[in-house]
């Protein structure tokens, strides 16, 4: 059986075609506004293309993300943890715990003993946009993606900007480059306020769950961010290959149990 | 590379018409902002070159870049320039300049050169402070008002949700103005409020209770920045005038003065017109800072 999964994230449309519980086609592309449900089309169309497939062939498309019911052709909506949790559950059957990292959202979630989400916490109000936020600061201090994932840690005494404010820290950040501070130091300043703000979402969550955390999102494609964050938050993350594409894969899995 | 929607184009002219070897006095202004900066060379008073550009991450080298696309092919050089004034966030790196002075007095002169004489109020929008200025009949600040910490940056991040939505950042003003009725406004207190409710609200009309068009939805946007700017607006004072309104007309200065769908909004909730600026209205900071180098002196206008 061939399924879809749909991810419309702020930033970026992810799609996934499952077969028998594997990925056999992956595509993506930027989103958008009103284009999103044109860039779905165009991110399915790729995994299709990659799986070898037709649309024709699917017996399902589900789904997920801030957009998804932007989507003119799916055949149905499943929320963003609902997704992450199935496709954590699917990579990782242990998994006690999982952190998705989103360009707009940030959440953190954990199992009962069901292993059905037992907890879900989202991020607040003013933590939304973290992705988002550091691919801003990217632009404005010149740093290509490669170049904020290689960051190094944060120095000690080294620069700082405010933790709990992304306009306050671009303000920061702003003022740091006024002092002439290179814009590398300033990039590790950020990623590790953003580290700090996720932290806040994980700090959330009462029951333990450190035993297996993963980590999907597409952040997790910035190591300095990573990095941060698990210095941050002392939790060694399990991060899977597909993490990027989670939200979609858990979609195709639900679109596969019909 | 994916089209950059959020980046608006920079510019640079030089005056073919004026002779500068004959000018008794040549004076030049920097703006360096935190997101874009300019130049201004004027002769006698006259303007004869300027440069608009975007800053980026190195503000020396921002502008060096202006002063030289401002002098463009002419044959003048930086060592022509009798006084190099510099201003802005920015306005301490510049290597070629003799001074430097506050934004509100350049704003405020710049605006005058820009706008003419009537010009009262200045409203100057940019990437991460917005101001209202209110002038004498003489170039003097008789009152400002500046947005407060939480409403920074507002300027900048137009240029990245148009980044975000895939709408060229000089298209976004126009299609908010197709629309009937304004909407309510999004939440008015800081951009990562405004970005999250704005891109919260695209979705097929079937799932929600009250379906906004495209042109909606960026309306909701920028008549939030317009509302947040008629709060600075309406706080400025002169008391022996009492209503702003009557004390003559308005211009707008800085990168969101390119945005009718933030000044028409003013201009409609204040019943005024605004005056056209005689060249690129970004260019008041960098005129004004262009106008005191050549009286010689530093700031005076507070």
């Amino acid at each position: 059986m061939l399924t879809a999964g749909i991810d419309i994230g702020v930033e970026n449309v992810k799609a996934v075609i499952l077969k028998d519980g594997a990925i056999v086609g992956r595509g993506k592309g930027r989103s958008g506004g009103v284009g999103r449900n044109a860039a779905a089309e165009a991110a399915l169309a790729g995994a299709l293309q990659e799986a070898g497939a037709a649309s024709a062939d699917l017996s399902g498309t589900v789904a997920t993300g801030k957009g998804k019911y932007d989507l003119l052709f799916a055949d149905k909506q499943v929320t963003e943890a609902t997704a992450a949790a199935r496709a954590a559950k699917h990579l990782y059957p242990d998994a006690t715990c999982v952190m998705s990292l989103g360009a707009d959202e940030t959440l953190v979630l954990t199992f009962n003993a069901k292993d059905k989400i037992g907890q879900a916490v989202l991020n607040e109000k003013c933590a939304a946009g973290l992705g988002s936020f550091l691919r801003k600061m990217a632009m404005l201090l010149e740093l290509t993606p490669d170049e904020m994932s290689a960051l190094p840690p944060v120095a000690p005494g080294g620069a700082t900007v405010n933790d709990g404010c992304v306009v306050f820290a671009e303000l920061d950040a702003l003022s740091l480059l006024n002092q002439s501070v290179s814009s590398r130091e300033i990039a590790s300043a950020l990623t590790d306020a953003a580290a700090i703000r996720a932290c806040t979402v994980l700090n959330d969550i009462t029951i333990p769950m450190l035993d297996c955390v993963v980590l999907l999102g597409g952040l997790t494609r910035n190591h300095a961010f990573v990095q941060a964050l698990q210095t941050r938050s002392g939790v060694d993350f399990t991060i899977p290959s597909e993490a990027e594409y989670a939200g979609a894969l858990g979609a195709a899995l639900v679109a596969s149990d019909h | 590379m994916a089209q950059e929607y959020g980046q608006w184009p920079e510019s640079c002219w030089t005056s073919a018409d004026i002779d500068w070897r004959a000018a008794k006095k040549i004076t030049a202004g920097i703006d360096i902002g935190t997101a874009s900066s300019q130049a201004a060379i004027l002769c006698d008073g006259a303007l004869f070159g300027y440069a608009n550009l975007r800053t980026g991450a190195n503000y020396r080298q921002a502008a060096d870049k202006a002063i030289q696309m401002a002098l463009g092919n002419s044959g003048m050089a930086v060592q022509d320039i009798g006084a190099i004034m510099q201003t802005g966030w920015g306005g301490n790196h510049v290597a070629c300049a003799t001074g430097e002075t506050d934004e509100l007095t350049c704003h405020a002169k710049g605006a005058r050169f820009l706008f003419g004489p009537s010009l009262h109020t200045v409203v100057d929008l940019g990437a991460q402070t917005t101001k209202a200025i209110l002038l004498y009949d003489w170039d003097r600040v008789r009152d400002f008002m500046i947005n407060d910490k939480c409403a920074t940056g507002m300027g900048r991040n137009v240029e990245f949700l148009c980044d975000l939505l895939q709408i060229p950042i000089e298209e976004i003003g126009e299609k908010s103005l197709e629309v009937p009725e304004d909407p309510e406004p999004v939440s008015t207190t800081c951009y990562t409020f405004a970005d999250t409710e704005t891109l919260g609200l695209f979705g097929r009309p079937e799932y929600r209770s009250e379906a906004l068009t495209e042109a909606e939805i960026y309306a909701s946007h920028l008549f939030a920045i317009a509302w947040r700017i008629l709060g600075l607006i309406g706080r400025l004072q002169a008391p022996e005038v009492g209503d702003i309104r009557i004390t003559g007309d308005l211009g707008f200065t800085g990168g969101l003065a390119k945005n009718p769908g933030v000044t028409k909004r003013i201009e409609r909730e204040l019943g005024v017109t605004a005056l056209t600026a005689a060249y690129d209205p970004m260019l008041a900071g960098a005129i004004g800072a262009a106008l005191l180098a050549g009286e010689g002196g530093e700031s005076h206008g507070l």
